[in-house]
C-alpha cells in the first residue's frame, strides 16, 4: 500500500486513518481509535480507507464526540490487552480497577448532552456499529423512560399515539398484568 | 460477523425515538424489564409492533435472563391461580384459574377432554426449571396443563390413561386401588416437550410409565403412549395429593432425563432381585422414552447409616432430596440439625459424585405458607415468600422464559 519510507513510518501512516464529516470537515485518528467502529474495520479491512472515509450521515459535531469516546476507550481496550497479558498481581489490578473508575466518570460526563444530541449520537453509533457507544447512549434513554406513563413518554418524546382507542384497549386486555 | 450497516437515508438529526431508525429503537426498548414494555406498548404502533415481534422477544429473554418462581397459589376464598414472582418475592403476574383455556381435544372426545380445574381443588405447578409451567390439579390428578406465563395460555392434556394402560386398570377400580404417584416435565433436544407419569397400582404393587409429547410451540400435543416400567420403586409418599416437601424434592428433571430418587426402604424394592442401596436413582430419558441403568448414589450416603450406627437410622436419610443446580445433578443429604451435603454428578456412566460448594440458589417450601431460599455462595437463606392467612402454596417450580408475549 504505502510506498517509501522506513517500516517505522509506514507503521505509522497505515495506523492514521481520515474520516470525513457530512460537512466536509477532515478528522486524522489512530486505527486502534477508527477499529472501535465495526463499519469503519470492515473498511479497512476491504481496503478501501485510502482517501479517507466520507461518513455522510454524521455531522462534524457529532463525530468530534464520538471521536472523543473512542479515544478514551481505545486507550482502554490497550490497557486491558496490555493487563491480560502481563503478570495480574494486586497493583496492576489497582491501576485497573482505578482506570474503570475513571472511564465510568468519563461516560457519565459524556452523556451530559442535550436530547437532540443524544439522538444524534445513537444514530451515529448505530450507522458506525459502535457497540460500547451504542449500549450507552441507548441505557440513557431506557433510564429515562422507566417508571413513565405512555402518555408523559408521548409528550417527552414528542411520539404521535397512533393507536386507536380499540387497538389501545386491546393491548390493555392482553397484558392486564403489567397495568396492575 | 457483523456485515456493514444498510447505509441510513436518514440525515436529518433526530429528536424523538420515533425518527431513530427501527434497530436503535430495538436497542433501546431491549433494556427495559418485561412488565416495563408490556406497559408502553401503548405508546404508539411502532412500539407495539417492535415488542411483539418474535426476533426481540428472543433477544429480551436472553438479554434478561432471570429466573421466576411458580407455584401454585390458593388464595382467600378458594380464588387458586398459578403466581409468577420474581426473585425479590414481587409477584410479577398472577394467572386466575380458569383463564386462556385451551383445549383441543373436546371436539374429539368429549368425554375425556379435561375442564379447568373445578372451584375447590388447587393446583399444583409441577418442580420444573423450563420456559414453560407445567401443573396439575390436586383432586383431579388424571389431568394435567401447559402454561405459557407469557400469553397466559394453558394446553390441556388429554385426562387420561394410554389406551393400553387404560383397558388394564378398569376405570373406577382404579381409583380405589392406585393413583397418580408422579409428574415431571422436561424438554427434549428437538424442542419439544414431554410428561412423564407413574401410575401407582397397588395390587399386585406395580408402577406403571406413560409418555406424552408437546410441541414446542406448546399448541398441539400427542397420545398419552405406555413405557417400559421403572426399574425400581420410585419414592412416592402419598400420591399427588398430599405431598409434603421433601417427598416433593425427591424427583428432578435435568437436561431432558428425569431422576427419582428409589424408595430403598420399600418392601417391593427388597424383594426383587437387586438390592438398592440408599441414595439410588432410577433415571428416564425423555429423549428416548426409556429408563437408564440405576444410578448408585454417593458412597457417603450409600454406608451413611453403616457409619453412623446407633446414632442414625435409615429413616434420617428420608430427607434426601434431588435438585438441579446449574443443569447438574445435585444430591442434597440432609443430615438433620447439623449438615447439608451437596453432591453433584460429574459423570453419569461412571456414576461419579463430588461434594462441592457452588454457586447457585435453591428454592425451599416450608409447610405451604413459606418459600425459602438458599443461597449456596453466601450460605444464607432467606424467606422469599410468606403467605398471609387464609392463603399457601403447596407447590413450587422455576420459569426460566420471559413474560413478553
Amino acid at each position: 500500500m504505502a510506498s517509501a519510507g522506513s517500516g517505522d513510518e509506514k507503521a505509522a501512516a497505515a495506523a492514521m486513518i481520515t474520516l470525513i464529516s457530512s460537512d466536509n470537515e477532515k478528522f486524522e485518528v489512530t486505527e486502534a481509535t477508527a477499529t472501535l467502529s465495526q463499519t469503519i474495520r470492515h473498511m479497512i479491512e476491504d481496503g478501501c480507507t485510502d482517501g479517507g472515509v466520507p461518513l455522510p450521515n454524521v455531522t462534524s459535531k457529532i463525530l468530534a464526540r464520538v471521536i472523543e469516546y473512542c479515544k478514551k476507550h481505545a486507550t482502554a481496550a490497550a490497557g486491558e490487552e496490555g493487563s491480560s497479558s502481563s503478570f495480574s498481581d494486586a497493583a496492576f489490578l489497582e491501576v485497573d480497577r482505578a482506570f474503570l473508575e475513571e472511564l465510568e466518570e468519563f461516560d457519565d460526563a459524556f452523556l451530559e448532552v442535550d436530547r437532540a444530541t443524544l439522538f444524534d449520537l445513537i444514530l451515529a453509533a448505530n450507522y458506525l456499529d459502535i457497540k460500547g457507544l451504542l449500549n450507552l447512549t441507548c441505557q440513557k434513554v431506557a433510564d429515562s423512560v422507566k417508571g413513565k406513563t405512555p402518555e408523559q413518554i408521548r409528550e417527552m418524546y414528542n411520539i404521535v399515539n397512533d393507536l386507536t382507542p380499540e387497538e389501545e384497549a386491546e393491548i390493555r386486555r392482553e397484558t392486564q398484568w403489567a397495568f396492575e | 460477523m457483523a456485515s456493514p450497516k444498510v447505509k441510513l437515508q436518514l440525515c436529518a438529526a433526530a429528536s424523538n425515538p420515533g425518527d431513530l431508525p427501527l434497530d436503535a429503537q430495538s436497542e433501546i426498548l431491549l433494556r427495559l424489564p418485561a412488565k416495563e414494555l408490556c406497559r408502553l406498548r401503548t405508546v404508539s404502533s411502532s412500539w407495539r409492533s417492535l415488542t411483539y415481534d418474535p426476533t426481540f422477544v428472543a433477544a429480551h429473554r436472553t438479554r434478561h435472563p432471570e429466573l421466576f418462581l411458580a407455584f401454585g397459589f390458593r388464595g382467600e376464598s378458594e380464588a387458586h391461580s398459578v403466581d409468577i414472582v420474581d426473585l425479590s418475592g414481587k409477584l410479577v403476574r398472577r394467572i386466575p384459574r380458569g383463564e386462556g383455556m385451551g383445549d383441543s381435544l373436546s371436539d374429539l372426545r368429549p368425554s375425556l377432554a379435561p375442564q379447568w380445574p373445578p372451584p375447590r381443588t388447587e393446583l399444583l405447578v409441577l418442580r420444573t426449571r423450563l420456559d414453560l409451567v407445567c401443573f396439575t390439579s390436586r383432586f383431579h390428578p388424571l389431568a394435567l396443563w401447559v402454561l405459557n406465563p407469557a400469553t397466559g395460555a394453558a394446553l390441556a392434556l388429554p385426562k387420561c390413561h394410554s389406551e393400553d394402560l387404560e383397558t388394564r386398570l378398569q376405570g373406577p377400580f382404579y381409583y380405589l386401588n392406585g393413583g397418580v404417584d408422579w409428574y415431571a416435565f422436561g424438554r427434549v433436544a428437538n424442542g419439544e416437550y414431554k410428561a412423564l407419569r407413574i401410575t401407582r397400582f397397588r395390587n399386585p404393587c406395580r408402577q406403571f410409565s406413560e409418555v406424552i409429547t408437546i410441541d414446542s410451540s406448546c399448541s398441539n400435543h400427542g397420545m398419552w403412549r405406555e413405557t417400559q416400567d421403572p426399574p425400581a420403586f420410585v419414592s412416592a409418599g402419598d400420591g399427588m395429593t398430599m405431598r409434603r416437601m421433601e417427598e416433593e424434592m425427591k424427583c428432578v428433571v435435568v437436561g431432558g432425563v428425569v431422576h427419582f430418587l428409589i424408595d430403598f426402604r420399600y418392601p417391593y424394592n427388597n424383594s426383587t432381585e437387586m438390592a438398592v442401596e440408599p441414595g439410588s436413582i432410577a433415571s428416564f430419558n425423555l429423549e428416548t422414552e426409556e429408563w437408564m441403568a440405576i444410578l448408585c448414589g454417593p458412597a457417603p450416603v450409600r454406608t451413611f447409616v453403616q457409619d453412623n450406627i446407633g446414632k442414625y437410622s435409615y429413616v434420617s436419610l428420608d430427607i434426601q432430596l434431588l435438585c438441579d443446580l446449574n443443569g447438574c445433578l445435585v444430591t442434597v443429604h440432609n443430615i438433620h440439625n447439623t449438615s447439608m451435603d451437596l453432591w453433584f454428578l460429574l459423570d453419569f456412566k461412571k456414576g461419579l459424585w463430588v461434594k462441592r460448594y457452588n454457586d447457585g440458589r435453591m428454592f425451599f417450601r416450608r409447610g405451604m405458607r413459606i418459600i425459602d431460599c438458599y443461597d449456596l455462595r453466601t450460605g444464607v437463606y432467606t424467606s422469599l415468600l410468606e403467605f398471609e392467612a387464609g392463603t399457601h402454596s403447596r407447590s413450587v417450580g422455576i420459569y426460566t422464559g420471559s413474560l413478553l408475549s
